[in-house]
């Protein structure tokens, strides 16, 4: 089985292409060019590399958010357009299940945190101890790996639920990535949790960023639990409703056929 | 020469549009998802909105297209997209897809200004039309009098300084409770309305005459209405709508017709949302017969935001060899 990834919901353009278990090509960049521009060139590039036609791909994954809905939009719209063209069925991965398996297999909780702006951040909290393999996933009741679901937080809520989650489990590290201010969030929440003797890491800069290899991993097993969906149906989940929705505009005519 | 086919594909705004358009000029599909709906309620369109319902809607669209012109993605020659301007975040959705299907198709791409493609919607609609000619741009968010030297060839005489034409008749049409789409809703109710009720200004703007304002206009109609409210006037909307309309069209009219003049046009041609205003596409025909000048306009559906025109102009394009390599951004403030 082939899988190409892709992944735009924050700062990071990620892709990947795996088969059968094996990443055969990851090619990242976090650099001055948008999304737009770099995405598809290096999807491009990985594919020529390693001489894997198009056609191979058995499924394009993506993730669905929650992230930056441009960048959730690009990847997206990218991921419709090449299955379209190939006649594909789309993967789409929650963003921070995704991410937190940057460390599929360690001890302790998996806290990825995204800058969510709004005062915001963009966090779920996992732990892949006492998890199985073949049960890791569960798309439609939410994968077991997963503790709190990844969606939007206002940190002291985060904090809090990260206290919470350390009691009920029993755990003494918690480990941070992310591209929010990982060094404070650190500092807060040691303090916060020093009674638990918990201690608290930020991840390195190799394993702080979303890796499409990372979809991959977790694509292959939503492939294998038939977590599919059709492309033309295919859409962020934004978790957010629009700036206009949150009566920020003033509705001035009935909605009525024009 | 063999006949080429072209994918268009278009969500500059608030319509997600697809066509398949055979040698630039017959149209064999024209799909487009209006939202206009959706953005009724918010009395414009929100941009949030308006990329949320793209992403949903652009396969369906493309399919559409696709199926409507009895073609398959095989038998298309090249995939034209509008890179600009528009919404940033609307037309990325559009972007997005175009590259990608062109890339997994294997099909050539090629980005289209949103503006050529206004105005190659002409080609579309008249069969001999080939440039030079005039041509008024007048949209939502554009007011350009473009001389068309040729194919991709273009000579910008004429820009809005500050509303477009359009812009100015949503202003107007929410200011006397028409409620939005304003620019059909007041040249529908200005049927009702005398255009000579209101003496309001008509601008003169710009080194050569040609450039446009239309806040002067809309501030003269938005006072009139508070100094009528606060003497506790009744105001008959129907005459503010129709002289507004009529400031707007002597205005458009005027330029165009002394541009025609100086620059030796014998063609004059119209494209974008506002050239289906009947009043506008009624005076501009008056003013070339009287001058025995050939007068051009789209069909209504051609006027509106859609994809066969972006094909048509990409078809050109193509012809002309333009290539757009898949790190093709979208580029809202994109000039002609």
């Amino acid at each position: 089985m082939t899988i190409l990834a892709m992944e735009s919901s924050s700062l990071v353009a990620a892709t990947a292409v795996s088969r059968d278990g094996v990443i055969v090509a990851e090619y990242s960049t976090n650099f001055k060019k948008t999304h737009s521009q770099t995405l598809l060139p290096m999807i491009d590039e990985m594919l020529k590399m390693t001489g894997i036609k198009t056609s191979e791909i058995d499924y394009v994954a993506a993730t669905n958010g929650p992230g930056s809905f441009t960048g959730l939009r690009i990847a997206a719209a990218t991921a419709k357009g090449l299955c379209l063209a190939l006649g594909k069925d789309v993967i789409g991965l929650p963003t921070l299940d995704a991410f937190a398996c940057n460390y599929y297999g360690s001890q302790g909780l998996i806290v990825p945190i995204m800058d969510a702006r709004r005062g915001q951040v963009y966090s779920g909290i996992y732990s892949f101890e006492n998890v199985k393999d073949e049960d890791m996933v569960n798309p439609t009741e939410g994968n077991t790996f997963s503790l709190v679901k990844g969606a939007p937080y206002y940190l002291e809520e985060l904090i809090e639920k990260i206290a919470e989650k350390i009691n009920e489990v029993g755990v003494k590290k918690i480990t941070l990535l992310g591209d929010a201010n990982l060094e404070k969030i650190a500092e807060e929440i040691t303090e916060k949790v020093k009674a638990s003797g918990a201690v608290v890491t930020v991840a390195p800069v190799h394993l702080r960023f979303q890796k499409a290899s990372s979809l991959c991993f977790l694509a292959e097993k939503y492939a294998a639990a038939g977590a599919i969906t059709k492309a033309d149906d295919f859409a962020p989940v934004y978790m957010r409703a629009s700036y206009a929705e949150k009566d920020n505009y003033k509705v001035v005519v009935p909605a009525k056929k024009a | 020469m063999e006949d080429l086919y072209i994918l268009g594909i278009e969500s500059s705004c608030d319509e997600t549009a697809a066509a398949v358009v055979k040698n630039g000029r017959e149209v064999l599909s024209n799909a487009i998802y209006s939202q206009i709906d959706m953005h009724t309620i918010y009395g414009g369109v929100v941009p949030e909105l308006a990329s949320r319902a793209h992403v949903e809607k652009v396969n369906y669209v493309i399919k559409q297209a696709l199926e409507n012109a009895g073609k398959r993605l095989e038998e298309i020659d090249a995939v034209a997209v509008t890179y600009g301007p528009g919404l940033v975040g609307a037309l990325l959705v559009g972007v997005s897809a175009a590259k990608a299907i062109a890339f997994a198709a294997n099909k050539p791409l090629v980005g289209v200004n949103h503006i050529e493609g206004h105005i190659s919607a002409n080609f579309i609609q008249d069969k001999n039309l080939e440039p030079p000619f005039l041509c008024l741009v007048v949209s939502g968010g554009h007011t350009h009098l473009v001389i068309v030297n040729d194919y991709g060839k273009y000579e910008i005489i004429g820009v809005t300084h500050d509303d477009a034409a359009g812009e100015a008749f949503d202003k107007i049409a929410r200011a006397i409770d028409l409620g939005y789409p304003g620019g059909p809703k007041i040249d529908k109710f200005s049927k009702e309305g005398n255009p000579k009720a209101y003496d309001f200004p008509r601008a003169v703007v710009g080194k050569n005459g040609y450039d446009f304002s239309f806040s002067g206009l809309k501030s003269a109609v938005l006072n009139m209405l508070n100094m009528s409210k606060m003497k506790g006037i009744e105001v008959n909307r129907a005459d503010v709508a129709a002289s507004f309309q009529q400031a707007v069209v002597d205005v458009l009219v005027g330029h165009t017709m002394q541009a025609a003049e100086q620059y030796g046009m014998k063609k004059v041609a119209i494209a974008g949302g506002v050239a289906s205003n009947t009043a506008l596409r009624t005076a501009m025909e008056e003013e070339c017969k009287k001058r025995g000048y050939e007068f051009y306009r789209p069909a209504p559906i051609l006027c509106t935001d859609n994809a066969a025109m972006i094909a048509s102009a990409g078809y050109y394009a193509y012809l002309r060899g333009v290539r757009s390599d898949f790190t093709l951004n979208a580029d809202p403030g994109l000039d002609l």
